[in-house]
């Protein structure tokens, strides 16, 4: 039984060009780790962005536990999406303004509702990610590879049903990559689907399926 | 911390350079506000002041009767006992010729208290030579230049009069001249002979005095001070009229200014609203990003707006009331310097605004701090909120797609 489902995803972003993602079908069941590779510009972002709820595609559909995601009204979607899934975008993407224990326990706080118990939960995840020392740091003072793991921090703190990366190991050094791949499968073991983009043979290896994606197209 | 609240205080605070740019455009567009329409409402009380401050004053008492006079003592005394009122003064004309035969003048001889004037007119404010006749002048006149030159008197010199008396037996009178009063009005210089009341009304035949002018202590107190003075004297006796009653033409041209520099100051107003919303939006415009990520990790669209209403009204609020004060201070500051002499910034012929006060002195009230604020409110909420409205129903990525 899948937990998220990807039916002929199709999204062009100008009229006339080839589409970023066509006609693109997935399923992944719960626990599993799946690993999309392909060159840059294939449509791995694209792909992962619809997955994740935070763009809506041309045509097609995308099943979270069975319920149709953009079925869903603007509000609707972004409370399940807080709910369900997770995100670790490339670019850490972190709120400049809010430090590090900020960014994470917002994020759980946007979940679970409850101040405490989310300030508690962000700081496990940031400790678990070596980054206990460094809770009250602003992103601007942290390193690239810091940011990173703040941003994984955000996305495993919540307790996702499904998480979504892309490419997060790529600013890490081979411990703190690592160290990353470790607390995903500790959330894998808990049930979580995780779906990754990544060129990083590490993460490829760890992957249960890997597909590979082509001017917006799964290749063999 | 994860109130909407805490959020919206962090992002202001740990981003002191955008929060001090919208600060400042708000101050400074409260205090601007602030002080043109203290200009503004200063310019109405100007004009209004001038307009009532020679001849018409603010109220006006007559007789209800249409006779030629009115026992002055009951008004004077129930003015006297009515705080907002400064003062109070009878007066009588007398239509006469003055000069000798070769050149007559027509003239009016005007009869009024020069002590009662000093807080019921401007009138001791136009002498510009001598004094007033003192009430117990039983001799003296003030005279206006342009009389004085048609004429060729001077401080000292004697004045032929002839008038009517009320036995329209016609009379020879001379008069020293004690004083030269000019007004600025063509009119009044050329045919004005100011005597003391008990002169005037012995040459008249008559008692009392034709009219009693009545300055309130403030313009707006006008209509208060007529209301109370017809509430303390016989209207079949007195007729009470407060100042536009008197002269609604007067009250057409204040109103008329009033509006035409309203017309002016609304252009004003929108360009500080648009300067103030403008900054506003390119601080936010470039937020579209954070606005994004706030998205993708489980802010609904209305919340972002909350979010960004909330730093709004922060803001906003210690903007404004700091815009409030800093314009007050200034409006105060120039009040307490004397005021901007129009002179300065006006055009020829200036010299007309003798015997007028020509210094314009920010006034304020408390419906030009709520206009202010009634005024920002909106261009805040569109500078704010819109940017904000218009991120939220993008969708995460496209946010996030923004540089």
């Amino acid at each position: 039984m899948s937990i998220l489902a990807a039916q002929d995803l199709v999204r062009s972003y100008e009229r006339g060009a080839s589409p970023s993602l066509d006609r693109v079908s997935l399923q992944v069941a719960a626990g599993e780790f799946l690993a999309v590779a392909g060159p840059s510009g294939s449509g791995k972002t694209t792909l992962l962005a619809i997955l994740g709820g935070l763009d809506r595609p041309d045509s097609g559909r995308v099943m979270l536990d069975g319920e149709d995601l953009y079925a869903r009204g603007a509000d609707a979607l972004t409370r399940l999406r807080a709910a369900a899934i997770s995100f670790v975008f490339q670019s850490h993407n972190l709120l400049p303004t809010l430090t590090a224990l900020e960014n994470v326990s917002l994020a759980v706080y946007c979940k679970r509702g409850a101040a405490a118990q989310a300030s508690a939960c962000a700081k496990r995840a940031l400790g678990a990610l070596g980054l206990g020392a460094k809770l009250a740091r602003l992103p601007g003072s942290l390193s690239l590879g810091e940011q990173q793991r703040v941003a994984v921090a955000r996305a495993i703190a919540v307790g996702p049903k499904v998480l979504i990366a892309d490419e997060p190991t790529a600013s890490l050094d081979s411990a703190h990559g690592e160290q990353v791949l470790e607390a995903l499968a500790v959330l894998r073991a808990a049930g979580c689907a995780v779906v990754l983009a990544s060129h990083d043979e590490r993460c490829l290896r760890r992957a249960d399926r890997v597909f590979h994606l082509s001017d917006g197209r799964f290749v063999q | 911390m994860s109130s909407l609240a805490g959020v919206a205080l962090r992002n202001i605070v740990r981003t002191p350079r955008r929060s001090a740019i919208i600060s400042l455009a708000v101050t400074g567009g409260a205090a601007a506000l602030v002080f043109m329409m203290g200009m503004n409402n200063g310019l109405a009380e100007l004009m209004v002041s001038n307009s009532v401050g020679l001849m018409l004053g603010h109220v006006q008492i007559d007789s209800a009767k249409g006779e030629r006079t009115i026992p002055e003592a009951p008004v004077l005394a129930a003015a006297a006992a009515l705080k907002d009122v400064a003062g109070a003064s009878g007066r009588l004309e007398v239509p006469a010729l003055a000069g000798q035969p070769a050149r007559v003048s027509g003239i009016v001889l005007f009869g009024l208290d020069a002590q009662r004037e000093k807080h019921a007119s401007s009138f001791p404010s136009l002498v510009i030579e001598g004094v007033l006749p003192a009430a117990g002048d039983a001799v003296g006149v003030a005279i206006g230049p342009l009389l004085a030159q048609r004429l060729s008197l001077k401080l000292g010199d004697w004045l032929d009069v002839l008038y009517t008396d009320d036995r329209q037996q016609t009379v020879g009178a001379r008069l020293r001249v004690r004083g030269i009063v000019r007004t600025g009005s063509e009119d009044l210089d050329a045919h004005l002979a100011v005597v003391a009341l008990p002169l005037a009304q012995r040459f008249s035949g008559r008692q009392g005095a034709a009219k009693v002018i009545v300055k309130a202590i403030a313009n707006e107190r006008a209509d208060a001070v007529a209301a109370r003075m017809r509430a303390s004297l016989d209207p079949a006796v007195y007729r009470v009229r407060a100042w536009h009653e008197v002269s609604p033409f007067m009250k057409g041209m204040v109103s008329f200014q009033y509006g035409s520099i309203n017309v002016v100051l609304l252009v004003l107003y929108v360009v500080v609203g648009a300067g103030v919303a403008a900054i506003q939006l390119l601080g936010l415009l470039g937020r579209t990003r954070e606005f994004g990520v706030f998205a993708a990790i489980g802010f609904t669209p209305r919340r972002i707006v909350a979010l960004v209403a909330l730093e709004t009204l922060f803001i906003g609020a210690i903007a404004v009331l700091a815009g409030l004060a800093a314009g007050a201070g200034a409006a105060t500051l120039v009040s307490h310097l004397g005021g901007i002499d129009v002179r300065i910034v006006g055009g020829d012929n200036l010299e007309a605004l003798i015997g007028m006060d020509p210094h314009l002195k920010p006034v304020l009230n408390p419906r030009t701090y709520l206009f202010a604020i009634g005024l920002l409110a909106p261009v805040l909420v569109l500078g704010g909120v819109l940017p904000a409205l218009r991120a939220a129903r993008m969708t995460p990525m496209e946010a996030l797609r923004r540089t």
